[in-house]
């Protein structure tokens, strides 16, 4: 693949032009990691895979506002909204505020202390600490990008990151203590 | 100024880099499995054609419809003109204008193209 050496800023410049190698190779460099934001969102759902080529899709369309930066956060945008369309469609609801917590103390597995995967510590944070920990630690996003996609503030994001960390590493580091 | 005023890419991420590279570990297992990323990229890249080549037959069809509609037109200008030319330059505008209102091919035409540009205006929005 001669063009898989080209930076992405590159890559980009020459799918705006509507060269199809170039898209393919961004593709091919980004797929793992636009598939994985789109199933860890999902929790999961097989239409994940179908929300990541969408999102292709949309960069393919969309690729001449790409103006460099991290390509990732980018397309983790798109990934996003594709994402917050299939709730709209499946009238799933993105909570704002944290209320929906999934209380570890009332389950007993963690209360076992055992040790979780990272996608099974995921899905023990809130929805709001879930998203914005997909978004910022696992896409890349800052801060700002991240309230920038979610419409939440700024310290709203901040502070679902700071407590999903701390969850997460509690989370994957509880050992059989219980 | 702090540091994270500096930098506040680096500054969000500092706090969690140990995590962003468990999470790289993991997306990577995806392009482990080569098969399958491959048959990913081709799907992408197939729908990307289809996508292009749709837009190429509509905004083609549009286009070839637009011309067509054009070409018939084309005699009736020509002989307005003829018409129009040796005429003052006074009576002239309001001599094509009475034909353009009154011709229900050419308000057609301009109604098809306000629809064919708003149709393509959406579908690239989208």
């Amino acid at each position: 693949m001669a063009l898989d050496h080209l930076s992405d800023i590159i890559l980009a410049r020459k799918s705006a032009q509507k060269n199809q190698a170039a898209f393919a190779a961004l593709v091919r460099r980004h797929n793992a990691t636009v598939r994985a934001v789109s199933r860890r969102l999902t929790r999961g759902a097989v239409e994940a895979d179908d929300i990541a080529q969408t999102a292709f899709l949309t960069a393919w369309r969309k690729i001449g506002t790409y103006s460099g930066g991290s390509f990732k956060s980018w397309i983790g945008m798109i990934v996003y909204r594709e994402f917050l369309q299939y709730c709209r469609k499946r009238r799933l609801e993105v909570p704002f505020e944290e209320g929906r917590n999934t209380d570890v103390s009332d389950n007993t597995f963690l209360n076992a202390g055992h040790k979780l995967d990272l996608d099974a510590a995921l899905n023990y944070l809130s929805e709001p600490q879930r998203i914005c920990v997909i978004l910022c630690v696992a896409t890349g996003f800052t801060h700002k990008e991240a309230a920038l996609a979610t419409g939440w503030p700024l310290g709203t994001v901040k502070s679902h990151v700071n407590r999903g960390i701390t969850k997460l590493r509690h989370y994957l580091t509880v050992d059989d203590v219980a | 100024m702090t540091s994270d005023d500096e930098n506040p890419m680096a500054a969000d991420a500092e706090n969690f880099e140990d995590l962003s590279a468990l999470f790289a570990a993991q997306d990577a297992r995806f392009t482990e499995d080569s098969k399958a990323s491959e048959g990913f990229v081709r799907s992408v890249m197939y729908s990307v054609r289809e996508n292009d080549r749709r837009r190429r037959s509509i905004l083609g069809g549009f286009g070839m419809l637009g011309g067509l509609i054009a070409g018939a037109q084309f005699p009736s200008f020509l002989a307005l003109f003829g018409k129009a030319l040796p005429s003052p330059m006074e009576t002239l505008s309001p001599s094509v204008t009475q034909v353009s209102v009154d011709n229900v091919v050419i308000w057609s035409a301009v109604i098809m193209f306000a629809i064919v540009m708003g149709f393509i205006s959406l579908a690239e929005a989208n």
